[in-house]
């Protein structure tokens, strides 16, 4: 994503032949698909944000009358943003370091590595399946395998995680941590770009395995760490299907998982309130468009990218 | 006495990289098992009765009487084969659409120089950020008004109009990545852009494209929401929209029958992943994410 | 060799585009041709099916069947109708039945009867069952009413043979507290039942009392709500009902039910699913009226367990009448259905499948004619906003389990919330 400011400071720039119309040509499909598909459903949408619109009437301009609910007296609204960051800051981190664990256990050719990460994918393939669905519930509740299990280890007897308001939201986050083969697969393809000589070199010079992760792969990763975390950034705001299928559509217990696109859902297809929803993601797009940007001004800081030196 | 025998350094070695290897296969088919628990469940679960499937956990069921998939292939007004056929063709579409668009725009903005483009590739991005509840409605009326609404045209053309900006943002960095001269020289021998396009970048690309071709095809296959809007009889139904039918919350379900047939659903794109997964890599890898 | 590859590509493309062709659904469909969606599973599709291909071969119209899940049924409906394209033959659920015909997107079907259409040997109740506003906006194709389910083998164990259907609110307590002893911390007596809205329901109604006005208000005050919390507290407390960790794992599906989960000997739900309930449960099942308050009435009502409507839209409303005047009052439509969808309305058709019913299948028959004796007057149909209610009250009434509020904080919030949506739809 750097690559933007790139590609335009780039020697491209500087030169002075004018490529509008080829440019234009190949970006056709683009244009017209954006146009078409995207932006125009996407300006509906607001329009209908100032509605009251249910679906099976025609929309009536309401003003601001959506907005101003939602930030004065909608406390579900509070609370689906509250829960959508709680997901978030345990997910992000907890996939990534995960993904990355995995990815530098598998690089430099192990064998059998292809049976590995084809398995490690299975999960990411299941995905919105009802069959996770009714295993999770299965997995987590009071008498499932997970306590079963703590109580053989530890003897400790375990809540029901994912019927205890307090707890249920971490049995997504385990979901979404177990679903790590996208960012994996991307570690995998950054880890295979650096170069094995930058090991070997260090090896002479005494460095430990542990100072080689700090010192060499960690550095040079940055970038793709930092793409990962963006990518799972958006796709965390996004994330509707976990807390759809496993908690039946409802969001419980007590609206503890009620993400913020399962109550946009909720609002628009179980209470026929389109208008309300279409406001509601126009605040998510502004609230996603502010973390992504947070993100980029920060990523100076700690991102290094060889051709910068 | 072999050769290592006579440097003992380089055999402590080879031994202390041999238990690492055995630790990292201990760890790794470790961490499998785990992955692998919810796939065994569900093949249990797919040779079980209805009646056990939510009382006994075991992974190991009572018999391997076939009939949940035998029944399952044949439970809906049209047979399975039905749907593996609509899943395919769609995913087929998808992937020569998402290829081809896709690689057209991101030639243009990995190495053509026109007005806007840093607009438009911004404009690209921000479209990653979409939640897509909010579009769905003003589409469908759109479909519905061009008469597309139960065919596959609707999960389909959009794929031939670059709308992966995922895909997008790859192929730009892959093809930023090969040499510039290639281009140069092309252009001082008259090649036109669309030249330079079709004869020297696609065929350097061949890495990237298959990634974006594998991604979609996964991503197609496993979509649930817009088939889900757009095809009506059941007879256009995809595998994934076609599970759903398995399940009524309110009354009566084929649970086994269900369980069956989403272990058939995931066999073709597992097989799929595991042919192909070098290549994804490899794509990603090579187009540098590293900016 | 690239230049091979490049080509195979783009032919292999087109290849591939005009297979996708021969696989393409036509364009547009013929006008003759009538679309029926239900939510269902493949035994329930397979019946409506087999009563749509008995109706085409003997009418020679076309029918095309969409069928899905329940929980994707209605975003799949709302969509289609906010398109103007909803199916001509739409399967209705009680709750949302009032939503559709307020917005006039469902036909009223006073202009198709009694011919084609012919209720004539509905009981009233069945038939009334679908009105909204006065006017009939659908058909039921079964009825039910609501039922506790419970295991016959727990029953026993406490010394219940046969549950008296004039049991009280009292023996339910006494018969839960007895079953909970048995397995202590792992298996209760009862189900949670605070949190389900027809519950609350059927508990208002036992006291002559309403949940809704017939103008679509909130017809139950706080200290009804604080009531009906307190004794399911006492319940929890007493250890007859599950606790709420348990009662929470309910999402409202028929696995997640306590009784499904094997955490509870009593689940409260509609009649016709207790073959549902069944086909997951391995002990044997059986179901029975609510429990009785002292002095009250008995609270339950006939009502559809599935309504057939048509789309104002259709442009073949007398045709789609027709089917549902075959699916509800000639034989092979009304055999090829069964009793799958709750009991028919129609007498004649009850008839008509008797010969062929199950265990089970009698049981909803007996059930319904039971509960039908004492009935009360079926309530007005639960008003705009009615859907949003019930995941209120299951929210409510879990932090009051919880303990995150006090019965009474939990009533205040419940009714007011509630006065708020309803007002608000």
């Amino acid at each position: 994503m750097h690559g933007v400011q790139k590609i335009v400071k780039g020697p491209a720039a500087n030169r002075f032949r004018n490529e509008d119309l080829p440019g234009y040509l190949f970006l056709a499909p683009w244009i017209a698909g954006f146009l078409l598909f995207t932006l125009g459903p996407t300006l509906a949408s607001l329009y209908l944000s100032f509605t009251k619109f249910d679906l099976l009437s025609a929309p009536s301009f309401i003003g601001l009358d959506n907005y101003r609910f939602m930030f004065t007296s909608d406390q579900r609204f509070g609370n689906a943003l509250r829960v959508t960051f709680i997901y978030l800051m345990f997910e992000v981190p907890l996939k990534l370091a995960f993904a990355l664990a995995v990815a530098m256990m598998m690089d430099k050719g192990i064998r059998g590595g292809d049976v590995y990460r084809a398995l490690f994918y299975i999960p990411s393939l299941l995905g919105g399946s009802v069959a996770i669905a009714v295993l999770w519930r299965q997995l987590f509740q009071g008498d499932g395998i997970i306590n079963r299990a703590l109580f053989a280890l530890f003897g400790v007897q375990g809540p029901s995680w994912i019927s205890n308001p307090e707890t249920s939201i971490y049995t997504l986050v385990i979901l979404a941590v177990w679903q790590f083969g996208s960012p994996m697969i991307i570690f995998l393809a950054g880890l295979r770009q650096i170069s094995p000589e930058l090991y070997e070199a260090a090896s002479i010079d005494g460095a430990s395995k542990s100072k080689q992760v700090w010192r060499i792969t960690l550095p040079l990763l940055a970038p793709v760490i930092f793409f990962n975390i963006v990518l799972q950034v958006i796709e965390g705001f996004k994330a509707f299907t976990p807390a759809f299928i496993i908690s039946g559509g409802t969001g419980g217990p007590v609206d503890s998982t009620l993400f913020y696109t399962l109550y946009l859902y909720q609002e628009a297809f179980a209470h026929f309130r389109m208008g309300y929803a279409s406001a509601l993601a126009w605040v998510l797009l502004v609230i996603i468009a502010v973390f992504t940007s947070i993100s980029f001004f920060t990523s100076k800081y700690w991102v290094f990218y060889e051709d910068e030196r | 006495m072999n050769a290592e025998a006579l440097h003992p350094s380089r055999q402590a070695g080879a031994q202390k990289s041999a238990y690492g290897a055995v630790l990292r296969h201990a760890l790794l088919i470790g961490a499998s098992i785990i992955m692998l628990y919810p796939l065994l469940w569900m093949l249990a679960s797919s040779f079980k009765p209805d009646s056990l499937i939510f009382s006994d956990m075991s992974l190991i069921p009572p018999s391997l009487n076939p009939r949940n998939y035998i029944e399952g292939w044949n439970a809906l007004e049209v047979s399975f084969s039905r749907f593996y056929w609509n899943s395919f063709v769609i995913a087929v579409l998808a992937v020569i659409g998402n290829v081809m668009s896709c690689s057209l725009a991101a030639y243009a903005f990995a190495r053509l120089n026109f007005r806007g483009r840093k607009l438009f590739f911004a404009l690209m991005m921000a479209t990653l950020m979409l939640p897509y509840h909010v579009t769905l409605i003003p589409q469908y009326v759109l479909f519905l008004n061009i008469g597309w609404v139960d065919t596959f045209l609707p999960l389909v053309v959009p794929k031939f109009m670059a709308g992966d900006a995922f895909a997008i943002f790859l192929m730009v960095q892959f093809f930023r990545s090969l040499p510039r001269e290639l281009d140069e020289a092309a252009r001082i021998d008259g090649c036109g852009p669309w030249r330079i396009y079709w004869m020297i970048v696609l065929p350097l690309s061949k890495p990237v494209l298959a990634t974006a071709a594998i991604l979609t095809f996964l991503w197609t296959w496993n979509d649930f929401f817009g088939p889900l809007i757009y095809l009506n009889d059941i007879s256009h139904y995809t595998v994934p929209l076609a599970l759903r039918a398995f399940v009524d919350t309110t009354g009566l379900s084929a649970w086994g029958q269900l369980f069956a047939m989403s272990s058939l659903a995931l066999a073709p794109i597992f097989l799929f992943f595991l042919f192909f997964q070098r290549l994804i890599i490899n794509g990603i890898a090579m187009s540098g994410l590293k900016g | 060799m690239t230049q091979v590859t490049r080509r195979k590509f783009v032919v292999g493309g087109i290849a591939a585009a005009s297979l996708a062709y021969a696989g393409l659904p036509a364009f547009g469909q013929s006008g003759a041709r009538l679309r029926c969606f239900w939510w269902g599973n493949p035994e329930r599709d397979r019946r409506t099916r087999a009563a749509l291909d008995a109706y085409q071969q003997k009418s020679g119209v076309q029918i095309s069947s969409e069928s899905i899940g329940w929980g994707e049924y209605w975003t799949k409906l709302a969509t289609q109708t906010a398109g103007g394209n909803a199916p001509d033959l739409i399967q209705m659920d009680y709750r949302y039945i009032y939503e559709y015909a307020r917005r006039n997107t469902l036909l009223a079907l006073e202009g198709v009867m009694p011919k084609p259409l012919d209720l004539a040997t509905f009981s009233a109740g069945a038939r009334d069952s679908g009105k909204v506003d006065g006017k009939l906006y659908g058909v039921t194709l079964g009825t039910n009413s609501k039922a506790m389910i419970y295991d016959t083998a727990m029953f026993e164990k406490v010394g219940v043979k046969s549950l008296d259907p004039n049991w009280t609110w009292e023996d339910m307590a006494r018969i839960a507290g007895e079953i909970s002893k048995l397995n202590p911390g792992k298996y209760w007596g009862t189900g949670d039942n605070s949190r389900w809205e027809q519950g609350f329901e059927h508990w208002l109604n036992q006291r002559k009392k309403l949940l809704y006005t017939e103008e679509g208000k909130a017809a139950f005050t706080r200290d009804d709500v604080a009531e009906w919390f307190e004794l399911w507290d006492k319940l929890r407390k007493s250890g007859a009902c599950a606790p709420a960790e348990v009662a929470a794992m309910n999402t409202g599906s028929v696995d997640q039910y306590e009784i499904s989960r094997g955490t509870a000997a009593m689940s409260y739900a509609n009649s016709n699913q207790v073959v549902a309930f069944q086909a997951i449960h391995k002990g044997k099942l059986a179901m029975s009226v609510f429990p009785n308050l002292k002095g009250g009435v008995s609270g339950h009502y006939i009502k559809p367990a599935m309504l057939m409507s048509i789309s104002s839209r259709s442009r073949a409303q007398e045709e789609a009448a027709k089917i549902i005047q075959f699916m509800v009052n000639e034989e092979p439509g009304v055999k090829a259905l069964g009793i799958e969808r709750g009991v028919p309305g129609s007498s004649e058709a009850q008839k008509m499948i008797a010969p062929d019913l199950d265990e089970l299948g009698k049981a909803q028959v007996d059930y319904v004619a039971a509960v039908t004796k004492v009935a009360v007057p079926l309530p007005p149909p639960p008003p705009k906003g009615a859907g949003e209610i019930e995941t209120l009250l299951r929210r409510v009434a879990d932090s009051v389990a919880f303990g995150k509020q006090g019965v009474k904080e939990g009533a205040v919030q419940f009714h007011t919330e509630a006065v708020n949506v309803l007002a608000r739809a």
